[in-house]
């Protein structure tokens, strides 16, 4: 016959399941104890509405903002949600259109022009005497219009400046930059602050960077370049103009070495160098501002950009939008009027910088040590974000990519037309 | 032993499996179909989907960097797999030992980079091989040896991620291995030892034979991971377009056309053609298992 | 003679482990060393290894107190130990069946299975989402857990298993009058012992870490996981460093800590005397 003999470890084994299988129940029915509880919040007195969007920085002020809200609004509940901006809009697209996402929610510039034509999104002009978007400059709104009626309020916006590291101009015994610096004087800046040790650059002077927002689009528009044709259904940057600004900045990284490779650059971001005292300038977006302010103290200045025929800076700005599938439109109306009210800007500005009309003074008042007056001028010659007419999401995207591999050369070649062929093609498909 | 149990066996079968097989089958291969039929139309998300034929098919045959795509998903593969499951096999022989110190402690520390969210060991490793302040160049500078930019370089970052892949996976596998060794009885190695056998010879003839199930189930599982190689391109391509575009994988590039240029149905189609490849692949291993694994 | 052989491969091996386990060691070590840092520090060029005070909390203060880590905790808690038993016992159930059971069309339905591997997850997000929706568990714990709990993984993995026992015992069983789950509960389960703590300890951690199923199925910040809260750190122009990697070390505490406990119930093998064939 057979014998098996098993050793007593087993036998724990079995109580040990039969403990787990118990926890599991328990959990099951903890878990069902909250499935239910958040079906319960529609009662027939409060109206919840849900409110997404994608950066933590804001959750202290927008919990201060919902407190305001429900306390004047009896009846009406907002349960704000913030989502990982890697998969915001992945979660988005899934939710919207089956009538479960949010109820309001942030959009930006290139996904407006994706979600705006589809009918998922509410139309705001109905309500514009609660909402009164003469507060805010119309460029701010005119990126959320579609058939010439707006459908999102703005929220903050950003704009493309200078920042420098003062302490590396007084060591080189330099002048800080200011609004009459023009492209000869930033090169020559860079020429002075680059400081190399044995072969290896040990300091940068600028950085040279082919983005399309905070780098090369700036510079091509300076130089009396263009981006996108009026309508945004054609890419027009391979001009003679568009060239030489493109060729001006490689050659600061090529030609001269003042700035760093593209690849160097995205390895170790932008804001990490600047920060981290490997650079002496770089040009990045006015979001940032709080981030160095906090990092590099008193050694932090800003100007504007240097100008070349005329003066350029790419703005960008969020807005709020709400869904067309919403089950409370009326209480969803009543949220984006305190949204869009002086109330709202105020307590955003310690934040971020409000579109609201003088909103911007606000946010800059903590910073008044700095030149924040430039940021404010940036309204005066802002360009929005080259965005195309038709999917332009992902044309965002491939934009940069193909900028990209071009100012992984030393030398631009046919490198813009390229970009413009293959944007092209991608538009007209 | 010739059964009258054969109807009610059948039940039984049936009843075991249908919580497992109709899970799966609801939640994983439903949703298959329904990409099936999403790869013959064109959808971006937020309208509905167009029905527009084989279009999609047609243009993926015709797409170089398909081709390019397989071409690197099977790179990984043939590297990572071997190397993958024979370290693994390496590492669960030496802890199999009876009178190894400290066996606990090793099978915890390999196993622990499994642990990580890979998200974060993507980041950790990219500053590890940081051009500038890495830890590996860092001991290049003290070896004098010349400083390497790894992202800057296809060939380079293959090696990076081939690397992280082993380093978060063995683990893993080790576990797994070391659980079927374990169910090896020792009274074969005892026989063998008063037979004057060598530990090559126990290797051979004992421990890989007995060893084959789950040594089987690494091969197939190690092979589908590899053909999945998704977070490392995405996260050690980050820097360098041009190396991106020199390494991207399969999963990489459904991923990429679906969710960053919004052409669901377009990745669908390249899903499909992906699971089938691995499919064939896997059916192909499991009728080939009969030559290599042993049951008892 | 054997002493020898036994001293001399047992230092080989630990040689080659020890070495292997600095290897796995390094990237904890840093992670660990990096939560005491100030954003300052994590991001300075040439990198700083050593953070200048070890008593720096603010980032552990900043990750439970503000960003209120602890009920995330909770939610991966119950969403692992909802997913993890069901699997194991299911998974099990079916692999006996795959194993031990002939029965029309086996070799099918196990191949079919295998598929729901193959598919990239971003593809059948989307169905899948629909199907939560009709099902009525969106934004519940439910939602993550149930499709969670069908696993191909643990069942091959438990049939491999369960395939290399042997017959014998069925048999034996059988005759003693056992029925199929009796054979499979009482006597073939419990020899598996360290394939299922193995492959428990594999799904612990893989729902532990899963990010993308349940940021798809849950709308609600209260129930979020521990990876979504995560990837909440990651902004969209910075990223705050030090937190992001003291997020690792308190995420990734658990599991560890839960398999260095798991370690004393791996049976070093099973005594298996006087079988006769």
């Amino acid at each position: 016959m057979i014998r098996i003999e098993i050793i007593q470890e087993d036998c724990m084994k079995k109580d040990l399941k039969t403990v787990l299988v118990a926890l599991l129940l328990i959990a099951l029915s903890i878990n069902g104890l909250f499935a239910a509880g958040s079906t319960e919040a529609q009662t027939q007195e409060t109206k919840t509405i849900n409110f997404w969007y994608w950066d933590q920085n804001g959750e202290e002020v927008y919990k201060q903002m919902i407190a305001e809200f429900e306390a004047q609004n009896a009846g009406i509940k907002v349960n704000m949600s913030i989502m990982p901006w890697s998969d915001y809009w992945t979660k988005l697209q899934m939710a919207l259109p089956t009538g479960t996402g949010p109820d309001i929610f942030w959009l930006n510039h290139p996904n407006a022009v994706s979600y705006l034509p589809t009918g998922l999104v509410m139309n705001l002009e109905p309500y514009k005497d609660q909402l009164k978007f003469e507060n805010f400059n119309s460029i701010y709104y005119e990126p959320f219009m579609h058939n010439n009626d707006r459908y999102g309020v703005p929220i903050f916006f950003d704009s493309v400046i200078l920042y420098y590291n003062k302490a590396m101009f007084d060591k080189a015994n330099l002048s800080y930059p200011d609004e009459s610096w023009t492209w000869d004087d930033y090169f020559n800046a860079s020429a002075k602050l680059t400081i190399k040790d044995k072969g290896t650059t040990i300091q940068y002077g600028t950085i040279a960077d082919p983005d399309m927002q905070s780098g090369a689009s700036n510079f091509i528009l300076q130089n009396g370049g263009t981006l996108y044709s009026e309508d945004r259904m054609e890419l027009v940057i391979n001009t003679e103009e568009g060239r030489e600004a493109s060729q001006f900045l490689l050659d600061l990284i090529y030609k001269y070495g003042y700035s760093p490779k593209v690849s160097e650059m995205r390895e170790i971001t932008k804001a990490t160098m600047f920060q981290s005292g490997m650079v002496a300038m770089v040009t990045s977006h006015t979001g940032i501002l709080k981030q160095f302010a906090e990092i590099l103290g008193p050694d932090l200045g800003i100007a504007p950009l240097p100008m070349q025929k005329q003066r350029a800076s790419i703005y960008h700005n969020l807005g709020y939008v709400a869904s067309a599938k919403t089950k409370y439109p009326e209480e969803v109306v009543k949220f984006m009027t305190y949204l869009a009210s002086e109330r709202h800007a105020t307590l955003l500005s310690s934040v971020w910088a409000p579109c609201y009309k003088g909103g911007a003074e606000l946010f800059f008042k903590e910073y008044s040590h700095l030149d924040t007056k430039y940021i404010v001028d940036t309204v005066n010659y802002g360009y929005p974000l080259p965005i195309s007419g038709k999917n332009a999401g992902p044309l965002y995207t491939l934009l940069n990519n193909e900028m990209d591999k071009v100012f992984m050369q030393p030398t631009l070649g046919n490198g813009l037309a390229e970009v413009e062929r293959i944007i092209n093609a991608e538009i007209n498909k | 032993m010739q059964l009258q149990r054969k109807h009610t066996d059948w039940m039984w079968a049936y009843l075991f499996i249908a919580p497992t097989v109709l899970g799966l089958y609801i939640f994983f291969i439903y949703p298959m179909v329904h990409s099936v039929f999403i790869s013959f139309t064109k959808w971006n998300h937020l309208s509905s989907p167009q029905f527009i034929g084989l279009e999609n098919y047609q243009r993926l045959f015709a797409d170089p960097t398909i081709f390019l795509e397989f071409k690197n998903t099977m790179f990984f593969v043939l590297v990572s797999v071997p190397l993958t499951v024979g370290i693994s096999l390496f590492l669960a022989n030496a802890l199999n030992k009876k009178h190894l110190l400290g066996k606990g402690t090793f099978r915890t520390i390999f196993f622990l980079p499994y642990v990580i969210l890979p998200v974060i060991t993507a980041q950790i490793f990219m500053i590890v091989f940081n051009s500038r302040y890495g830890l590996i160049n860092g001991l290049f500078k003290l070896m004098n040896l010349p400083q390497i930019a790894w992202f800057s370089n296809a060939l380079l970052t293959r090696f990076v991620i081939v690397l992280v892949t082993l380093w978060a996976s063995i683990g893993y596998f080790t576990v797994i291995l070391l659980a079927g060794l374990q169910n090896i009885s020792t009274q074969y190695y005892e026989a063998c030892d008063i037979d004057g056998g060598s530990w090559w010879v126990k290797f051979i003839h004992i421990t890989f034979p007995l060893v084959t199930p789950q040594l089987f189930f690494c091969l197939v599982l190690s092979i589908i991971n590899s053909f999945k190689m998704f977070d490392y391109i995405f996260v050690f391509g980050k820097s360098n377009v041009i190396v991106r575009e020199n390494i991207r994988t399969m999963a990489f590039g459904i991923y990429e056309r679906g969710f960053t240029y919004l052409e669901m149905g377009y990745a669908s189609a390249e899903a499909i053609i992906f699971s089938v490849i691995v499919l064939t692949i896997t059916i192909l291993q499991n009728v080939g298992q009969k030559h290599w694994v042993h049951y008892s | 003679m054997k002493n020898r052989y036994f001293k001399k491969g047992i230092s080989v091996s630990f040689f080659f482990l020890f070495l292997f386990s600095l290897i796995a060691l390094v990237p904890f070590f840093w992670i660990v060393v990096s939560s005491f840092k100030t954003y300052r520090e994590t991001v300075q060029i040439p990198v700083v290894f050593f953070p200048e005070s070890f008593t720096y909390f603010e980032n552990y203060k900043e990750l439970f107190g503000r960003l209120n880590f602890l009920s995330y905790y909770k939610n991966n808690i119950i969403n692992t130990i909802g997913i993890t038993f069901p699997q194991l016992f299911l998974s099990s159930l079916a692999a006996y069946a795959f194993a031990r059971i002939k029965f029309p069309f086996k070799n099918v339905i196990f191949v079919s299975l295998l598929l729901a591997l193959m598919i990239p997850i971003q593809m059948i997000l989307m169905p899948r989402y629909k199907l939560i929706l009709d099902l009525g568990l969106f934004d519940s714990y439910l939602g993550i857990i149930i499709p969670s709990i069908p696993s191909v993984t643990t069942t091959f993995y438990m049939r491999q298993q369960i395939m290399s026992l042997p017959r014998s015992l069925d048999e034996s069983a059988y005759l003693d009058g056992a029925g199929h789950f009796r054979i499979f509960y009482s006597i073939l389960l419990p020899l598996c012992h360290s394939a299922l703590l193995a492959t428990g300890i594999m799904c612990l951690v893989f729902s532990w870490n899963d990010f993308l199923w349940p940021l798809v199925v849950i709308n609600s910040t209260e129930k979020y996981t521990l990876s979504i809260a995560v990837a909440n750190l990651q902004g969209q122009h910075l990223t705050k460093d030090n937190l992001l990697l003291t997020a690792a070390v308190v995420v990734s505490l658990p599991m560890v800590v839960v398999f260095i406990i798991s370690q004393r119930y791996f049976i070093e093998g099973i005594a298996l005397s006087g079988i006769k064939e």
